[in-house]
């Protein structure tokens, strides 16, 4: 039995490219499919030239106002490789879906679709990720519900990077899928450019002279201690959902 | 447990360690800041540590503090506590007036006739050594050289200013007779 994880919220900005990001940390094989309009997941395969690659991206080029005039056919049309890519993994694997893209996607998994998988022995798992915006409750609301007839295992993520989501609210989003939290964390700008720009990926081998010349002593080793300390809190949030896709 | 999850397990394990480690280097570091700080004679240069980012929250709370014992002690306040219940005296004076005037006007007597009795009441008791003539002024107002007995009673009942002994004496004719008499007087012919 092979199994997938979505990783999914139509709502953009909420720390899904993130939080697959830690899923990818904990399980270091299992390979990525990433659909978004560019790739942003590409610490893993940074200067690999030859042999197979870890992230496979797949681009949705539909924009908002075109998926809503066609009713979610203009992206649909782009997912035929996503779903030919989805049926023939052989590993445990992480499909990052971007925003604007996961009401379509999970839309076109019809009993078809669902048997096929089940048929090739794959199982499927959703994540999705909550934060305090109303959009992004409803919208995790809609997938949660979309996805209930299909999905084997369901995770919420709650990221607090807008605030805290009213528990009450967030229990009737969830329904029966397992809610983790993922806690909000102040930055300095240095430390988000480099977490834009590597992911987590190089945050274990971080030491504090490698930023030592750029910002000196003191605020190389707090971005240091700061970057290992997110790295665990996502890996943390996701932890159910890795365990899951690990088994 | 599969390979999978077992690498899973080891890759949280060395998460959390090395997360360990970083902020265990992050406070020994700071600890080193602190203590140099604390090290400068400069009250100045240690206010401006406050600043450093490079010192923990406990750390900078620790400076803080040396910081603040430095300054000079605040002036004397009265307590909270004790202004808090003078506000609640007089807020209960205005609302239970009445009570209070009736406890004045049953405590002023009860203080006079207190007075009298403690001043008419005997401090000490002697006896009369000899026989003697003392000039006494009795409750009626006239005054009587009266002969009074050896080994007869006498009540001091109280001292004057000037240092004298007022004494009071029982006449089974007269009643109570006062007589004011020195110390040495009291001395020689009485024997407590």
């Amino acid at each position: 039995m092979t199994r997938i994880l979505l990783v999914a919220q139509e709502t953009g900005g909420v720390g899904k490219s993130m939080l697959a990001r830690g899923v990818a940390e904990a399980i270091p094989d299992a390979p990525i499919i990433e659909i978004e309009s560019t790739q942003r997941i590409r610490e893993y395969d940074h200067g690999k030239t030859k042999g197979s690659k870890r992230v496979a991206h797949f681009p949705v080029r539909a924009d908002r106002a075109s998926i809503d005039r066609t009713g979610g056919q203009a992206a649909r049309a782009e997912f035929d490789a996503v779903i030919n890519a989805m049926v023939s993994v052989t590993m445990p694997s992480i499909v990052d879906i971007g925003a604007n893209t996961a009401g379509s996607l999970l839309g076109s998994f019809d009993d078809e679709f669902v048997a096929g998988l089940a048929e090739a022995g794959i199982e499927i798992g959703l994540l999705v990720v909550v934060t305090s915006d109303a959009s992004a409750l409803t919208d995790g609301a809609k997938l949660l519900a979309q996805s209930k007839r299909w999905t084997n295992a369901r995770f919420v993520v709650e990221n607090k990077l807008r605030g805290d989501v009213d528990s009450a609210m967030l229990k009737k989003v969830a329904d029966d899928a397992e809610i983790t939290m993922l806690a909000k964390w102040e930055f300095e700008p240095r430390t988000v450019g480099f977490l834009q720009a590597t992911g987590l990926y190089a945050i274990p081998g971080l030491k504090t002279s490698d930023f030592q010349k750029e910002c000196g002593f003191s605020e190389a080793r707090r971005m240091v201690s700061d970057l290992k300390g997110f790295r665990l809190a996502v890996m943390e949030a996701v932890r159910p959902a890795a365990v899951w896709l690990a088994s | 447990m599969n390979q999978r999850l077992a690498t899973l397990v080891k890759r949280f394990a060395t998460a959390k360690a090395d997360v360990d480690a970083s902020n265990r280097e992050f406070r020994e570091a700071s600890a080193r800041k602190l203590a140099r700080l604390l090290a400068l004679p400069d009250p100045a240069a240690r206010l401006a540590g406050l600043k450093d980012p490079a010192l923990t929250p406990y750390d900078r709370d620790r400076l803080e503090q040396t910081i603040a014992n430095l300054l000079p002690r605040r002036r004397f306040r009265i307590p909270r506590s004790l202004t808090d219940t003078m506000h609640t005296s007089l807020r209960h004076a205005r609302y239970h007036w009445r009570g209070l005037v009736l406890l004045g006007l049953i405590s002023i007597p009860v203080t006079v006739i207190g007075r009298i009795a403690a001043s008419n009441t005997g401090q000490s008791m002697g006896k009369f050594n000899n026989n003697l003539d003392i000039s006494w002024r009795f409750t009626d107002g006239h005054s009587e050289t009266h002969t009074v007995p050896a080994k007869s009673a006498v009540v001091v009942t109280g001292r004057l200013p000037n240092g004298d002994y007022r004494l009071r004496y029982w006449s089974a004719i007269d009643g109570y007779g006062v007589a004011v008499v020195s110390p040495e007087t009291l001395d020689r012919i009485t024997k407590f």
